[in-house]
């Protein structure tokens, strides 16, 4: 399986690759320091399972790397690793494409059970992310597209994050499965991806450019 | 003089009365004539009076019909042109043309006094008719009530500056000038508007009486300007044009002169050639003063344009043969405009803020003036009748000159009120500047971008608050001090060309408003600033700075670790403002219910977690924070010494304070190592520095250990 960690502190990086070697031993692990060598990474590398990806780097953001990603290897599982990173910047990267985050002070225990569950399709989420995707869909308002708009069942999973519970234990209060509502996180990140789509296009059309 | 005893409003309404009988007397004059219905106008050409229109006892004569004689009671008479004059001052040349042009009056007037009336026409048709006792008053042309008016309005404005003014000698001068005016122009009505003739006697007083009031207003006005809007020449300078002109009257009166055209037209030129020298004058010794030259400005302007066109157009030609008595009776309505003019510029009385009113008034005289050059035009070159020509110019002025005199009126008075937009622009620059010494600088940027004054200083009225005032009839405009703005005085509106109108201090008014609305907005935008700022740098200061300082001095290294990471989530905590105060205790609690739940999840264990609280009351935002470290601290033992598998965290706030209890069904604990613990050391006295208590106990199912604290209702707040 093959790894891409692009983080420009080498102390970290070095940790992030112990982590990841943790949770998948058998990962190949490409590194890169800056967004030059993550989009070269990514030029080279269509096979890759998973990308762990830090916003601020050197010459540019995480950002573009996660973009080159979306569109050259869609198979890559993107994850914005971040240090006490403020969720406004979180719920960007998702827009552009991220599927999830990690937070970098948290254990290593931590992170590692993270990382699988992410494999396993079950993202990370936490309360505040929570409460600033549904303002980022109550401001965008309401999309034209019917895969813009949150349905019932997501809100319902976010509110239930927002207010502290964990994927697994909103699932629970909500009777349903772990992995429905894991789904269901995962469909609230893809709609981020449109609905920011969207608004983009919401824009374009009122400065008449479409 | 008994004077004293009167009221202003007293004496104007003497003034009232006294032009009421004037008038009442020029209209029984004008009446008490008897009555043909004709309308004639002399053709030299055929030397016979034509029939123009016919009404009343003459309306059987066709329009048109040529009448060469008049006959009755036995007596006939010959039309000749001179009877058909209205104005026999600058038409007959001598004294002695002016008797026999009387005396005709007089024969023709005893004719029309007969019972019966013949007039014979070029073809020898005669018609007899019965005029009428009185000319009805609606038979009285325009002309009449014009001049009548003139005289009027001319009395009273004079009058109305005179009772607020009596002791001033430019007010007695203008009270002098409008008793002349009531005089010439209501009595030139009574003869020049006659239907074909009246009483010759009655004629000569009339004629005489006109002269005299023209040639003493005339005089008046110039000894005005003598000592309006400053005293200029000798004392005697000014008696000089009264007495000079009254002289002049009497002279000719008793026959000094032998030609007519001589003595009534030629001494009055002198007075109206000094005014434009005293005007000149004026000008000149005003350059250094705004106010005064804005007052001469109207008076001027009202004189040049008023007078200035009636002795062009009407006195002057007459010098030269043309006559132009036809157009006296309308051109007498300049004289209106000199007077209102005139009032205003004397009174000094709020005379700011009519200097637009006055362009106004004098576009539409030059629109007058332009009427009357074209009428002239069309009459004497294009030969066409008297009612086509002036609607010809009536077209040309409606369609070139009505919309050349927008224009001209906009460039002229170039007031382009200043674009509210860029003064609210300018204003939030003001308030907006951070540096307060700037501030002033660009605040006097702005007023004069507003109101172009010659000078901005600093005014010493220290009062902060309040309105712009205006200052010396307009000459400044004061405005209060806004903050740290100080108060200005603004002195010369325009470039000088002005006077500061209510207007520009309600304006003024409006932009201290606004400026002070500004900065009391951005005050208390930075004050909330200052707020936000106090509040996250206390929250790094107490939670990251603490923690922080505990890495540093920490031996162990997953007590070191355990700080930084916590100083790391807190540091997230800020950043998300998930310590805001205005969030509710459920939501700034999410993330560490979510936190806890992660870890015991990592550890296997469940985490079942209540919030009881009331619906009125929460805990203080002090204690939420604290809250944090210290149910992080309690989980981080159950994590790691009690091999859990639920844990269960319950809020509960009542008005007896806010407990905190976290209960595990773990291996239980071992007092005295807990006691020594760092963990349960340190919990203890966050949990003191809060004035709160810490219990230790063993869990509810008799296993498994249970930590209890409870903090007093003084940290609780109203929800």
């Amino acid at each position: 399986m093959n790894v891409l960690i692009v983080e420009d502190h080498s102390d970290t990086r070095r940790w992030l690759v112990e982590t990841v070697r943790e949770a998948f031993p058998s990962a190949m692990i490409r590194e890169a320091e800056s967004v030059a060598a993550g989009l070269t990474a990514c030029d080279e590398s269509p096979d890759l399972r998973l990308a762990l990806i830090d916003l601020t780097l050197p010459g540019g953001s995480g950002l573009e790397v996660i973009r080159r990603l979306a569109a050259r290897c869609p198979e890559a599982h993107r994850i914005v690793v971040t240090v006490a990173g403020d969720d406004a910047n979180l719920v960007t990267a998702l827009s552009a494409g991220a599927q999830g985050y990690l937070l970098k002070e948290q254990a290593r225990e931590v992170l590692v059970r993270q990382l699988v569950q992410a494999m396993d399709g079950i993202p990370a989420i936490c309360p505040s992310l929570a409460r600033r995707i549904m303002d980022h869909f109550r401001m965008t308002g309401p999309c034209e597209k019917k895969e813009g708009v949150l349905t019932q069942r997501e809100l319902e999973v976010l509110g239930m994050i927002a207010r502290g519970l964990r994927v697994a234990d909103a699932a629970r209060a909500l009777g349903m499965a772990e992995s429905t509502a894991a789904t269901h996180v995962k469909s609230i990140y893809r709609k981020l991806d449109i609905s920011s789509r969207a608004e983009a296009a919401v824009h374009a059309t009122r400065m008449g450019l479409i | 003089m008994s004077g004293k005893s009167f009221s202003p409003l007293a004496w104007l309404a003497s003034a009232v009365v006294y032009i009421l009988l004037l008038g009442a007397t020029v209209i029984v004059f004008a009446v008490r004539q008897p009555w043909l219905g004709l309308t004639l106008s002399f053709d030299t050409s055929r030397e016979a009076a034509v029939v123009v229109a016919s009404r009343g006892p003459a309306a059987e004569i066709p329009t048109g019909t040529a009448l060469v004689e008049v006959s009755g009671g036995g007596v006939s008479m010959r039309f000749k042109s001179v009877d058909f004059i209205p104005e026999p001052d600058g038409v007959l040349e001598t004294y002695e043309i002016y008797d026999e042009f009387l005396g005709r009056q007089s024969g023709l007037s005893r004719i029309l006094k007969s019972d019966t009336v013949t007039l014979r026409d070029t073809e020898g048709g005669e018609w007899t008719l019965r005029p009428g006792a009185v000319r009805p008053p609606g038979d009285l042309p325009a002309a009449f009530w014009v001049q009548l008016a003139v005289g009027v309005i001319a009395w009273l404005i004079s009058a109305a500056v005179w009772v607020f003014r009596r002791k001033d000698t430019a007010a007695r001068l203008l009270l002098l000038s409008g008793w002349t005016t009531a005089i010439f122009s209501p009595f030139a009505g009574v003869y020049s508007t006659r239907e074909l003739a009246i009483d010759g006697t009655l004629l000569r007083w009339l004629s005489d009486l006109n002269f005299m009031g023209g040639s003493l207003f005339l005089g008046t006005l110039a000894a005005l300007l003598t000592v309006y809007p400053r005293r200029l020449g000798p004392k005697w300078l000014t008696s000089f044009y009264v007495w000079s002109q009254a002289a002049w009257f009497v002279a000719q009166q008793v026959g000094v002169f032998e030609s007519m055209v001589f003595a009534r037209r030629f001494f009055i030129m002198l007075p109206v050639a000094s005014t434009f020298v005293l005007a000149a004058w004026h000008w000149r010794a005003t350059r250094r003063d705004p106010a005064a030259r804005a007052a001469l400005r109207w008076f001027l302007l009202s004189w040049i344009v008023g007078s200035g066109v009636f002795a062009l157009f009407i006195l002057l030609p007459q010098m030269f043969g043309v006559n132009t008595s036809a157009l006296q009776g309308y051109a007498f309505l300049l004289f209106v405009l000199v007077y209102v003019g005139l009032a205003f510029g004397i009174l000094r009385f709020r005379l700011f803020g009519l200097d637009e009113w006055w362009a106004r008034i004098a576009t539409w005289l030059a629109l007058a003036a332009m009427l009357v050059v074209m009428d002239l035009l069309f009459l004497y070159q294009l030969h066409l009748s008297e009612s086509m020509s002036l609607s010809l110019a009536l077209l040309t002025c409606g369609m070139l000159w009505l919309p050349l005199r927008g224009y001209l009126s906009e460039r002229l008075l170039g007031k382009a009120p200043a674009d509210p937009r860029t003064a609210f622009r300018a204003v939030v620059d003001v308030a907006l500047t951070p540096r307060s010494d700037e501030r002033e600088t660009l605040w006097r940027a702005c007023l004069q971008s507003v109101f172009d004054p010659l000078r901005i200083e600093r005014a010493d009225t220290g009062s902060v608050g309040g309105r712009a005032s205006l200052e010396a009839d307009g000459e400044a405009l004061v405005l209060p001090a806004v903050a740290e703005v100080g108060a200005m005085r603004l002195e010369y509106a325009r470039g000088g060309r002005a006077l500061f109108s209510p207007r520009d201090a309600a304006t003024a008014s409006e932009l201290v408003d606004l400026l002070r609305h500004v900065m009391e907005s951005r005050d208390a935008y930075e004050r909330g600033v200052r707020v936000e700022r106090g509040r996250i740098a206390r929250d790094i200061h107490d939670n990251i700075g603490a923690r922080l300082l505990s890495a540093l001095h920490s031996r162990e290294e997953p007590r070191r670790e355990e700080a930084l990471r916590g100083a790391l989530a807190d540091l997230r905590g800020i950043i998300n403002d998930t310590t805001n105060p205005d969030l509710s205790p459920e939501a700034a609690l999410a993330d560490l219910r979510h936190e806890v739940s992660e870890r015991l999840a990592a550890a296997g264990a469940v985490l079942s977690w209540e919030v009881s609280g009331s619906e009125t009351l929460r805990p203080a935002p002090n204690l939420l924070h604290a809250l944090r470290p210290m149910v992080r601290e309690a989980i981080n033992n159950v994590v790691k010494h009690a091999r859990a598998s639920e844990v269960s965290l319950r809020i509960g706030v009542t008005t007896e304070g806010t407990s905190v209890t976290i209960e595990d069904n773990g291996v239980g604990f071992d007092p005295e190592r807990a006691s020594r613990g760092h963990g349960l050391g340190n919990l203890q006295s966050r949990v003191a520095e809060l004035g709160g208590r810490l219990k230790w106990s063993v869990g509810s199912a008799g296993r498994g250990a249970r930590v209890e604290m409870s903090f007093p209702p003084s940290l609780l707040i109203q929800a």
